[in-house]
């Protein structure tokens, strides 16, 4: 079952699609689409969930102080595709929203119709 | 500003006496030519930290020429971001200074993924580098630890970022070339942006613990999973008020979570039991018998209350968290002197 597009899931599709081999943490993600966390991870959950997203624990043998572990999140090629697809589907947002995804990053902007 | 005036000259005779220093001998007149091309080409763009753009190939040039590598090595730092960052075509990058530069600046501007495979090949042992490519690694090596340096000027998410490829990739490589110093440098710059800041501070403890509570909405299979990677978050954040923060925020997210990890209204249930655990629910105790809509007001009530607990954690001093903590322990005790009590039947 497809995840609901709303704009913040659209948002959080499109930073993962605007480099889709690069795995991110929560926190990065929230700093990239310019979202609060309480709204981020959950959408991470719903995604992962689906199958869009994929996740898993840091590499831990890289850690050498202490540090616990991050999850890091990347989407699946399915996930890309079908990711694709939704945002192609869902109405075009209007000029405002785009504005604000073109701020956040420029790569963003260009929205497919 | 005075100081990049003042740069200019100073900063050329730096390199070219640098360079002379493990080599008296050499022709420094490419290392000047470089020094041109990388000011001339460079000239009007800038660095995040605000200083012209020319201040980071120098910088990488001094680091170089210190290592006591080769003036044409010197010259490759020079010249390592010209082909990336300016519209210095590659043809005339080899007529200016031959095939061996050329073919070594265009060396350094390799992937995070091409320095992988380089590590891996260095630790498998399988290939020996070639003295071009231990050039060009250093160079990248240098570049990266000015990189390090001034760090503090990329965005916060970027800098662990850096760090961690740092710690993974580069210090390693650093290691195979010898480059003891700069690996040592490199090693202790990552550790310092990975490492957890926030080993003896209340606030952000009592934040975390308010976090841990809430995450007792969950279905209890994820619940170890997204305390740590939470943790691991919180440990990254610099300042007390943005792990505060992250806490407060993500805390409102985990009924939203908890209702997309599992389609049920269980998180409200277990609300109304956060709330009584709280001591604020002797009012909601009578209310919460079996009773859909009564578990929903329960849930709405504790998780105002949760809210206004996160907002006392603002306040100036640390009095509200200790009375937050009492509250904290004051739930504990009576559960554990229950338990003991049942035990003892």
């Amino acid at each position: 079952m497809a995840p609901r597009m709303t704009l913040q899931t659209q948002l959080v599709l499109r930073a993962f699609l605007a480099d889709p081999t690069q795995s991110r943490y929560g926190l990065e993600l929230c700093g990239l689409v310019g979202l609060p966390s309480g709204t981020v991870y959950p959408i991470l959950a719903r995604l992962e969930q689906v199958g869009w997203l994929d996740s898993d624990w840091e590499d831990v043998g890289l850690i050498t102080d202490g540090r616990p572990r991050r999850r890091f999140y990347r989407i699946t090629e399915d996930g890309a595709e079908q990711a694709r697809d939704a945002l192609a589907r869902t109405p075009r947002a209007g000029r405002r929203v785009r504005a604000g995804w073109a701020a956040t990053d420029p790569t963003l902007g260009g929205v497919t119709r | 500003m005075k100081r990049a005036s003042m740069a200019a000259p100073s900063a050329l005779s730096q390199v070219v006496a640098l360079t002379r220093a493990s080599h008296p001998t050499a022709d420094v007149q490419p290392v000047r030519a470089a020094y041109d091309v990388a000011a001339r080409w460079h000239a009007g763009q800038r660095r995040k930290s605000g200083e012209p753009y020319l201040s980071h190939p120098v910088a990488v040039a001094l680091i170089v020429a210190g290592l006591g590598l080769s003036p044409r090595a010197v010259c490759v730092a020079l010249l390592h971001d010209v082909l990336e960052d300016t519209d210095y075509p590659l043809e005339r990058l080899r007529r200016d200074f031959g095939d061996d530069v050329a073919r070594l600046v265009v060396a350094t501007s390799m992937t995070a993924d091409q320095v992988r495979a380089i590590k891996e090949q260095l630790r498998s042992n399988s290939a020996p580098l070639t003295s071009e490519q231990a050039e060009a690694l250093a160079v990248k090596v240098a570049d990266r630890l000015h990189n390090m340096r001034t760090l503090r000027w990329l965005a916060p998410a970027r800098q662990t970022e850096k760090a961690r490829q740092t710690r993974e990739l580069v210090v390693p490589v650093a290691r195979h070339l010898g480059l003891v110093e700069v690996e040592y440098e490199l090693a202790a710059l990552s550790d310092r942006m990975l490492r957890p800041h926030f080993v003896a501070d209340r606030t952000t403890q009592a934040s975390v613990r308010l976090l841990d509570l809430s995450v007792g909405l969950l279905p209890q299979p994820v619940q170890a999973r997204w305390r740590e990677e939470w943790a691991a978050e919180v440990a990254t954040l610099p300042t007390r008020r943005a792990r505060v923060w992250f806490c407060a925020r993500t805390m409102l997210g985990v009924p939203q979570l908890a209702r997309t990890v599992r389609d049920s209204p269980l998180w409200a249930v277990n609300l109304a039991r956060i709330a009584r655990i709280l001591g604020i629910g002797s009012a909601i105790v009578a209310v919460t018998a079996p009773g859909a809509v009564a578990v929903w007001v329960a849930g709405g009530i504790a998780m105002g209350a949760l809210i206004l607990l996160t907002a006392l954690l603002f306040a100036p001093n640390d009095a509200p968290t200790r009375r937050l903590a009492n509250l904290i322990s004051a739930w504990r005790h009576p559960t554990t002197a229950r338990r003991r009590k049942v035990r003892g039947n």
